[in-house]
């Protein structure tokens, strides 16, 4: 979907690349005059998503490519990822609880936590060649973010195939 | 990113964080971070006042080390967060295990309780 509207970026799936991704959602913020806390959150769930391709998307050896596109609609910015990564799904997959003392904390989920917290909306497709993930956020005007975070009591077996950050 | 240090009152160590802390940025303080944390007692006074950015690999450096502090009988505070580092940090709950203040008098209070 790249119109006039609409800001492109196409990266390889290694960690050198991460300051790319911050670039451009500063990129980004300045084309469509957003708010800094949005700006933020849509920083935020990139750099989660783009890790957690980097981290476990590929086999060892396999240099993958993301391709983000950001658009503007009258209410929300949508940003979609497509990946060439093995499947993952993080609208689905179980997440462990948030932890209850520091003994308790355990190493993964919080970045597909944060992705859940921080965008409006989180839709997945399987595709031919990977994944495709769909981000909505809306706010657009005061960049409040409001939901409560996301949490249960007790630890899930996560479903995906691919683990999360 | 990068990290200072600089002893507080007594008993307190201060480590003052600044920049992104993302895959890049924790990679530049992991080990000194570990090192101040893993070698000795102390209260560590986190401050995050100048942490631009915090994603959840940066979360699992602040937890990594306080797990080491506390192993060692010491404990750890986070001071100063800005507001959005501070809302993905209560976004994770990790204001429940790791306290969070916004003035010194606050944080010796969560030493004496920690």
């Amino acid at each position: 979907m790249a119109t006039e509207s609409s800001l492109e970026l196409v990266i390889h799936a290694r960690i050198e690349h991460q300051p790319d991704l911050a670039h451009w959602v500063e990129k980004l913020a300045v084309e469509f005059l957003l708010p800094q806390s949005l700006s933020h959150r849509i920083d935020l769930c990139l750099t989660e998503l783009v890790s957690n391709v980097i981290s476990y998307g590929y086999p060892e050896g396999k240099i993958g490519t993301v391709r983000i596109r950001c658009w503007r609609e009258p209410e929300q910015i949508v940003i979609r990822l497509d990946d060439d990564a093995i499947p993952f799904d993080p609208t689905s997959c179980a997440l462990p609880g948030l932890p209850s003392s520091l003994d308790d904390a355990t190493s993964g989920g919080r970045g597909i936590r944060l992705v859940r917290h921080f965008t409006d909306e989180l839709h997945h497709v399987r595709t031919a060649e990977g994944n495709q993930l769909t981000l909505v956020f809306r706010s657009l005007d005061t960049g409040t973010h409001l939901s409560a975070p996301e949490g249960t009591a007790s630890a899930e077996t996560p479903k995906a195939t691919r683990q999360p950050l | 990113m990068e990290l200072a240090v600089h002893e507080l009152e007594s008993g307190i160590l201060g480590i003052n964080l600044s920049g992104r802390m993302d895959i890049t940025g924790t990679q530049q303080i992991d080990l000194k971070f570990s090192a101040l944390t893993s070698t000795r007692r102390a209260q560590i006074l986190v401050d995050m006042s100048n942490v631009t950015f915090i994603a959840s690999i940066g979360i699992r450096t602040l937890i990594v080390n306080a797990k080491a502090q506390k192993l060692r009988g010491g404990s750890m505070v986070l001071y100063k967060p800005n507001d959005q580092v501070e809302e993905v940090l209560r976004a994770t709950g990790i204001h429940s295990i790791i306290p969070i203040a916004h003035d010194i008098d606050a944080a010796r209070g969560a030493f004496g309780a920690a």
